[in-house]
């Protein structure tokens, strides 16, 4: 489990400084159009096909694998808060491993949309014509690490739930942004 | 089976997987699509997964829900809410409760900035609450009071819903927006009102400030205050200027607050490093969670059950009253479960032949509806607007304190509620004037 | 037995003009199938959005629904081509016959892309002129330069040869640019000055016609579900089709009239610009056919420029029936019938 998560933590970095750019980029670029067209009687053509289709995509699918790293997936805890530490790890290894089903079958028909429409070269027509083709492949591989973060985080808790001793990370949500 | 029977059962498995632990936009999805198969069969269901998601976020109006969080993210690391805060406490020393009054009225100035509630409770919670918490306010009470007045960006213009209601309705979009002006600002005296009196009665929930505040103190620290009040200014002004379109106008308000906080010399790699991170794993949450939504409701039109929920007012030859205490109770139950739009999409083409036959002012019920939406964004089990908020606060504040904390608000929201039925020239008064 | 349901669904406003047409169809067929069919409907995109309705009818979230290419170019290229042609529709009773009779019997490759979404296309409407909705007075060609309108795909380039900017605003955020003066025109039809409160914020409307949009596929059957039908009930879908399209368009047209007449008590000025625009515009549009052609070739259309002089061809039928019958629904409703849907094969399943 060592090694997988020394494997994934860069790849879900490498994700995350993606979804980084991406919304620093949206920011400039929605900012250029309007003040391009306001100020200059201009405007950056396919600026709203770039921050719908790229930068919102990025910015929604790249992170969700390090949301879960972060234990950050928003879940409700009152009805649990009775079991003790080792049920709760038991039951969260459960949980993951269905969430890692769901999210493996999510990839399986995204991958097929993005593969269908790269051969078929995928684009959008607003004032100009903007290739979008690569944009599905962002939801894959969002989705995909995501997925692989689940599996490991559920075999974590199994082990935990067996051993007794929290899994790393903590089982309980949220990420540490707090205010002290 | 009926498709409406699997749709009642739906949202009983639902609660159960939201009581185990499954996290919220996986049980939204997994529930939604299963569903599908249910009723409509597999290939039904995988090209749910295939086509939806990706078309629900490869949408340009959802841009400015990134675009305000990293405003509020870059407001907060910036250190622009610090002092805006600190003056906030010197000034309303005598208020009790004067931070969370002074946040519910800074929720409604910023939506005023702001097309949305999720937009308006992200950029304000990053604001506002880690300040009250910083002056050992209530937990519930600092993030309910964020969750709740975050509402506010629906109703106070521009507003994404108002202008959707307006086009379903087919009335005039400049009247609608313009009728949720007084209605947000009654909204924000409300809670403000509530605030004030709980935390008289139990001081505890706000301590008072101790020291002696000295006029001195006050007008030293006012000095330092202008960032956020100018930023929001500046944003509202692009706006009306015609600089900005209100989707754009939040990218603006993000770069404006870069560039403030760089003129403060407070811009750093850290403090870029920092807000950037949280917002890109705050929008994701979001709008992961935001996506389960809509797909709950898209499964919803498949089964059929809201507009079974929606017929309960039609063919009510009745009194008007009996129509809008009728559509009350059905927004008030979708508003717990589905997403925004989808309730609008869902119920609208059943509830305005029936308004329209009673001659009821469709202006006065988008006020009404948007008011309702605003209620189910914070409403349990499935309160968008919580979970933004929770998202933003981490693991300090539990889910359920915040839902606990937002509950005095409700109540306080359904007050209000009886007040805009009762008297609707409130909300008409403004349309009048312009026509 | 219970009736077969189908399962409509389309993305326009519950209180858009064409919904009651559709669900005066939907009673018609069920009255016609004796009961033994039944439309179960969702407007709106309560269901299904614009980009979402080809794949929810192919994998059967929907049985049928109102297809636009546009929304889906990559993988509707023909029908994005047709909607390029826009801008030559100047007269949309004759398109609607038009793009009816083409797509159902002359265009291969047309009823092949449906048939890719496992879908049967059946009735069209080439909807009234799209207008420019202005803020202030434009008169002259060069009042247009440096001005801010807005257009995509072909009404982009038409405004950049106008000399002014094209602007991308989404359709629920024009009331707002338009009041505010983000844009100076916004392209729409004359009905947008009521149905997204235009005439609020443009009391200038140019009814020089810019063209009606080609390509809302209004109504549209899954193949499967044809197939499973019987022949009495294919022909209950069939025969009430002309009165869909008829109804549907003349609604168009009859409400067109209406705006103008209540905007213009509430000081909306309509009107037509100098001759010079008029000349423009429509030496533009024919010139635009070869640059349709081209750009059709490119995203994979076979034989784009016979798929062109079909429109021409048949436009010209069209307009001499419509000359020698004149007119009015009922005609217009008999032509359709008779020249169009009276050919469609209802006796056999489609393979
Ligand atoms: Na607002
Ligand atoms: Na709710």
């Amino acid at each position: 489990m060592g090694l997988a998560r020394r494997i994934l933590d860069p790849v879900a970095n490498l994700l995350l400084l993606a979804a980084g750019v991406s919304i620093v980029l949206m920011m400039v670029i929605v900012v250029a159009d309007a003040v391009a067209r306001s100020l200059f009687n201009g405007t950056v053509p396919g600026s709203q096909e770039l921050a719908a289709n790229y930068f919102m995509v990025a910015v929604t699918f790249l992170p969700l694998a390090c949301v879960q790293r972060d234990k950050s997936h928003v879940i409700i805890e009152l009805f649990t808060g009775w079991m003790p530490p080792r049920a709760v790890a038991s039951l969260d290894a459960v949980v993951y491993l269905a969430c890692a089903a769901g999210t493996l079958v999510f990839c399986y028909a995204t991958y097929f949309k993005a593969l269908a429409m790269t051969r078929a070269g995928e684009y959008a027509v607003g004032t100009v014509i903007v290739t979008i083709w690569p944009t599905r492949w962002l939801v894959v591989a969002g989705a995909l690490v995501l997925a692989l973060y689940l599996l490991l985080n559920a075999a974590e808790e199994a082990r935990a739930a067996i051993l007794g001793r929290p899994a790393p990370g903590g089982a309980r949500h949220g990420h540490a942004l707090d205010v002290d | 089976m009926s498709s409406i029977t699997v749709g009642i059962l739906a949202i009983a498995i639902l609660l159960l997987m939201l009581a185990v632990r499954v996290p919220i936009a996986f049980a939204l999805a997994s529930v939604s699509v299963v569903g599908m198969l249910v009723i409509r069969g597999p290939a039904a269901a995988m090209s749910v997964l295939a086509e939806q998601p990706y078309n629900f976020i490869a949408h340009w109006s959802m841009s400015a829900v990134p675009m305000f969080i990293l405003m509020g993210t870059v407001a907060y690391h910036g250190g622009l809410t610090q002092s805006l805060y600190r003056a906030a406490r010197l000034w309303l020393s005598s208020l009790p409760g004067g931070l969370a009054v002074a946040s519910t009225a800074a929720c409604a100035m910023f939506a005023a900035a702001s097309g949305s509630s999720v937009a308006t409770a992200s950029a304000m919670g990053r604001i506002a609450i880690p300040e009250m918490l910083r002056y050992r306010y209530d937990p519930g009470l600092a993030t309910g009071a964020v969750a709740a007045a975050g509402t506010l960006g629906s109703l106070i213009p521009p507003s994404i819903l108002m202008v959707l209601y307006a086009i379903f309705a087919e009335v005039s979009v400049s009247q609608a927006l313009v009728a949720g002006v007084i209605p947000g600002i009654l909204s924000a005296i409300m809670f403000a009102t509530m605030i004030a009196i709980r935390c008289k009665l139990n001081p505890a929930l706000a301590p008072p400030v101790e020291e002696d505040v000295s006029w001195a103190d006050r007008w030293a620290v006012l000095a330092q205050v202008w960032p956020l009040p100018v930023l929001v200014l500046a944003v509202i002004g692009s706006m009306y200027v015609g600089i900005f379109t209100a989707t754009e106008a939040a990218a603006g308000g993000a770069l404006m607050t870069f560039v403030i906080v760089a003129l403060r010399r407070g811009l750093n790699w850290r403090v870029i490093k920092e807000s950037v991170v949280e917002s890109v794993n705050s929008t994701a949450t979001i709008l992961f969670i935001a996506l389960g939504g809509f797909l709950l409701s898209r499964f919803m039109a498949v089964s059929g059950l809201p507009a079974y929920v929606a017929h309960v007012v039609d063919g009510m030859e009745l009194h008007w009253l009996y129509i809008i205490i009728g559509a009350s109770v059905v927004y008030i139950i979708l508003g717990m479960f589905l997403d925004s739009i989808g309730i609008m999409l869902l119920t609208l083409p059943i509830m305005l032949p029936v308004l329209e036959a009673a001659h009821l002012n469709l202006i006065w019920f988008g006020v009404l509806v948007i008011k309702y939406l605003e209620i189910g964004l914070v409403t349990p089990p499935v309160g968008l607007n919580v979970f933004v908020i929770k998202s933003v606060v981490g693991k300090s504040v539990p889910l359920e304190t915040i839902f606990k904390g937002v509950m005095w608000f409700i109540v306080t929201d359904i007050v209000t509620l009886i007040i805009l039925i009762s008297f609707p020239q409130i909300s008409l008064l403004l349309p009048n004037i312009m026509k | 037995a219970d009736p077969i349901k189908i399962v409509y669904a389309n993305y326009l406003n519950p209180k858009h003009i064409t919904n009651p047409v559709l669900l005066r169809y939907f009673q018609d067929v069920e009255r016609d199938s004796k009961g033994s069919l039944k439309f179960e409907y969702h407007f709106g995109s309560s269901l299904l959005s614009g980009k979402d309705i080809p794949g929810g009818v192919r994998d059967g979230i929907a049985d049928a629904g109102y297809f636009v290419g546009a929304y889906i170019p990559t993988e509707m290229p023909v029908d994005n081509f047709l909607a390029e042609f826009s801008l030559l529709n100047d007269e949309p009773l004759v398109m609607t016959a038009v793009l009816n009779e083409l797509e159902l019997f002359n265009c291969p490759q047309c009823t092949d892309e449906f048939k890719k979404f496992n879908t049967r296309f059946l009735a069209t409407y080439a909807l009234t002129p799209y207008v420019y909705h202005c803020r202030t007075e434009m008169k002259k060609l060069s009042d247009f330069k440096g001005k801010r309108v807005r257009g995509i795909s072909a009404y982009a380039d038409l405004a950049r040869a106008l000399g002014a900017v094209p602007v991308n605003v989404s359709p629920d955020e024009g009331y707002e640019a338009l009041d505010r003066g983000i844009i100076d025109c916004a392209l729409h039809s004359i009905a947008a000055q009521k149905a997204r409160s235009y005439g609020e914020a443009a009391k200038f409307v140019l009814l020089d016609p810019l063209g009606g949009f080609l390509g809302a596929a209004l109504f549209d059957l899954r193949i499967d579900k044809w197939n499973a039908l019987t022949v009495d009930q294919r022909k209950a879908i069939v025969t009430n089709l002309p009165q869909l399209v008829t109804d549907s368009i003349f609604n168009y047209i009859h409400e067109d009239e209406e705006v103008v007449a209540e905007y213009t008590k509430k000081g909306t000025k309509f009107y037509k610009a100098d001759a010079e625009f008029g000349a423009f515009v429509q030496d533009f549009a024919k010139k635009y056919t070869a640059t349709a052609v081209e750009k059709g070739a490119k995203v994979g259309v076979k034989d784009p420029e016979k798929i062109a002089a079909e429109l021409t061809r048949l436009a010209d039928k069209w307009r001499g029936l419509l000359e020698k019958n004149g007119r009015d629904r009922a005609t217009f409703k008999r032509l359709l019938w008779e020249e169009i849907y009276a050919k469609v094969d209802v006796q056999n399943p489609i393979k």
